[in-house]
């Protein structure tokens, strides 16, 4: 191991002593130190640069949809603010005369998600098959 | 040299994104042989190399100048590589324990003569046929000439497994190249 180990050291340093493990060595060495062949494409850091251009559109769009939430989330909470603090009371006008009749609400809206299941678990499905 | 990095990265920093593409064509060379010893699929190679420019730019002023800009890129290019092929292969291979046993067949035995290559082929494609972490140390310490530190920076080995590495895979590789010379002596 030691032997090997000033071997491959001499070889580095260019001192062969010409025996068939340096010889071996040296053939070793000389490939090792050859350049790969280009692995990356010519248009490589075109390709990198148009990525990262789409990669910042990306991230300002996208901040610019957290903005837009923030501030609809501001205006909500200023909305129920100004209410509490303002003691605001809705008129419903004519929709205060339909608040007896929360059993047909209650109806209509079931009976409006049974009308879309039937037609999406047996209309659709047969019309499929 | 490091006033070049220091300059060129403070440009890259003022949002001069010409300064970036020279970076990249300073660097892809290196990235590239590193990454290709981990990931043998061109076009994921491709994508890898792409990815770890998009990271490189993402967390440029988080470098602090503490080593080269090479070896900051470089370790950033190891781990995207080693995270990107982790799901599918097991990656760390041993050498096998007879350094000259069959894990590293080639075509050696196959070749009824071996005027047909030549020594040089026949080590490159030798080294090929390595594990990968072999691979990356060798082309960082014979191709990129960095030091047994830097290899250890980028791959986060000690200095004492990156000798070894290098070591055992010249000795090997030396074994099998002397095999060669006996059998051809005009070689």
């Amino acid at each position: 191991m030691k032997d090997e180990e000033s071997i491959q050291r001499n070889v580095e340093q260019g001192k062969s002593d010409k025996s068939a493990d340096s010889i071996a060595y040296e053939s070793v060495f000389k490939a090792l130190r050859s350049e790969p062949t280009s692995v990356l494409s010519t248009s490589f850091a075109s390709s990198v640069m148009l990525k990262l251009q789409q990669q910042q559109h990306q991230k300002s769009a996208r901040s610019e949809v957290v903005w837009a939430g923030v501030g609809i989330a501001l205006s909500l909470l200023t909305f129920v603010a100004a209410v509490i603090l303002t003691g605001f009371r809705p008129e419903l006008g004519f929709l205060d005369a339909l608040g007896g009749y929360k059993s047909v609400f209650v109806f209509g809206g079931a009976f409006i998600v049974l009308l879309q299941c039937v037609d999406k678990f047996l209309i659709r499905k047969k019309a499929a098959i | 040299m490091v006033d070049d990095e220091r300059a060129l990265v403070t440009e890259i920093l003022a949002g001069n994104m010409n300064a970036y593409q020279v970076l990249i064509k300073k660097y892809e060379r290196l990235v590239g042989h590193m990454v290709a010893k981990l990931i043998d699929n061109r076009e994921e190679l491709e994508e890898v190399c792409q990815d770890v420019f998009l990271k490189v730019y993402n967390k440029l002023a988080e470098f602090n100048f503490q080593s080269k800009l090479s070896t900051w890129i470089a370790t950033i290019a190891y781990r995207h590589a080693i995270n990107a092929t982790r799901k599918n292969r097991h990656l760390f291979r041993e050498l096998p324990a007879d350094n000259e046993g069959d894990a590293i067949a080639l075509a050696d035995d196959r070749l009824t003569s071996f005027e047909e290559t030549d020594i040089h082929n026949y080590v490159l494609k030798l080294v090929d046929k390595l594990p990968p972490q072999y691979k990356v140390v060798l082309t960082l310490y014979h191709v990129e000439e960095m030091s047994y530190e830097e290899i250890g920076a980028i791959t986060g080995m000690p200095e004492g497994t990156v000798k070894n590495y290098l070591f055992r895979a010249r000795t090997m590789l030396k074994e099998k190249v002397k095999r060669i010379m006996v059998r051809e002596p005009g070689l």
